[in-house]
């Protein structure tokens, strides 16, 4: 018998991977274009700061002119998410070039909420 | 082409050509040019000797011929068998070797044994290599389906309205419930209670969500030009109408006089 269909109640069906991937953030989100998602330092070279937000990729932001000296390894930051990977498809290519890299723009640090509060 | 080598070993550092004739002869001023047939035509009869040019990226190679192997297939690339290189791939193996022996480099008595029965009994086609051209199927259909659930369509028109929302998403808690999320719960429960149409439980979504403290904003000033299209499109299908309200009865156009409203502000 299947179980029923977790739509209005999600049920703790944990162990069924359809299941977790249906409740998951990245399922949640949708496309990515245009996402607010919350993304923490993970590299900083100089003026590039290297974010991981939970995608596949990391994305390169450069840091802001105003208040950027804060933004550290570690330190969590806001994006304005707009590809989760930049591939391209050259002439004469028969597949993608991937450069392994998400793009996003950087909002700036996260507020001092605490994230794991519902509204 | 035509691949033409020296004969004698007395060569220059340059090229192979022999040191006797002039030097510009043998080293002309273009460096990494292939000489095209034509100027080998035009050059050749001017040399004295019959010194001819090959590749210039070879003519740093020396020239001394090793005795010809008898599976030319197998030139490593290595620099005393150049000719015997498949590095090009140029035509079909049989015209590499009947071109080498025209040429001198292949002697008579190294010759394959397999040339005379090519000559007599060539196959059917010849063995030129042929680049594979696949393009990508572009009608092939794509066997791993979508994946899209039920409330992706509440999810979607929530995301057209309100935008992310007033919370960012983290992705890297799989316990997450976004904003959207929230949404969308709070729709199906309200959808199972209440018999309202689509459009109407998505405002009462956002009023029940609202009472729960999350404030959604409406992103965009884009509900307003549809409006105004829409307007337009019912004026003239309002004049029209009229116009055709000759014969017709006129009930067919009262409803769509309560609907125009007050001329938009731009």
């Amino acid at each position: 018998p299947r179980p029923p269909r977790p739509e209005n109640n999600w049920i703790k069906w944990e162990k069924i991977f359809a299941a977790l991937l249906r409740r998951s953030p990245l399922i949640q989100m949708g496309p990515a274009h245009d996402k607010v998602v919350v993304g923490r330092v993970v590299h900083v070279v100089q003026d590039d700061l290297y974010v991981d937000f939970g995608g596949k990729f990391p994305c390169v932001c450069r840091r802001p002119a105003d208040g950027g000296e804060q933004l550290q390894r570690g330190s969590r930051v806001r994006l304005r998410l707009l590809d989760p990977e930049l591939t391209a498809r050259f002439l004469g290519a028969r597949t993608d070039t991937t450069l392994l890299e998400a793009q996003a723009v950087l909002l700036g640090p996260l507020d001092g909420r605490d994230p794991h509060s519902r509204e | 082409m035509k691949w033409h080598f020296v004969q004698n070993v007395s060569t220059c550092m340059h090229c192979s050509s022999d040191l006797t004739s002039p030097r510009w002869w043998c080293c002309p001023p273009m460096r990494n040019h292939v000489m095209s047939p034509l100027a080998i035509e035009l050059v050749v009869p001017t040399l004295r000797l019959t010194l001819q040019h090959s590749r210039w990226q070879y003519c740093t190679l020396a020239l001394a011929f090793s005795p010809f192997k008898q599976k030319e297939e197998e030139g490593d690339g290595s620099g005393g068998e150049m000719a015997g290189s498949r590095l090009e791939r140029f035509g079909t193996v049989f015209s590499r070797v009947r071109d080498l022996m025209r040429s001198g480099v292949i002697q008579k008595a190294d010759k394959p044994i397999w040339y005379d029965v090519y000559e007599v009994f060539p196959p059917k086609r010849e063995p030129l290599y042929v680049k594979q051209q696949s393009r990508p199927a572009v009608n092939k259909q794509d066997p791993v389906p979508e994946i899209f659930y039920r409330e992706d369509e509440v999810r979607a028109k929530f995301y057209e309205q309100y935008g992310t929302g007033p919370r960012p998403l983290d992705l890297s808690n799989p316990n997450f419930v976004s904003t959207c999320q929230r949404f969308v719960t709070k729709f199906n429960e309200l959808r199972n209670h209440s018999d309202l149409s689509d459009s109407a439980l998505f405002e009462e979504t956002g009023k029940a969500l609202l009472s729960e403290g999350v404030v959604l904003k409406r992103r965009g000033a884009v509900p307003a030009e549809s409006s105004r299209d829409a307007v337009l499109d019912l004026k003239l299908t309002d004049m029209l109408a009229e116009l055709q309200n000759a014969a017709s009865s006129p009930s067919t156009h009262n409803p769509a006089e309560p609907e125009l409203p007050v001329p938009t502000q731009s």
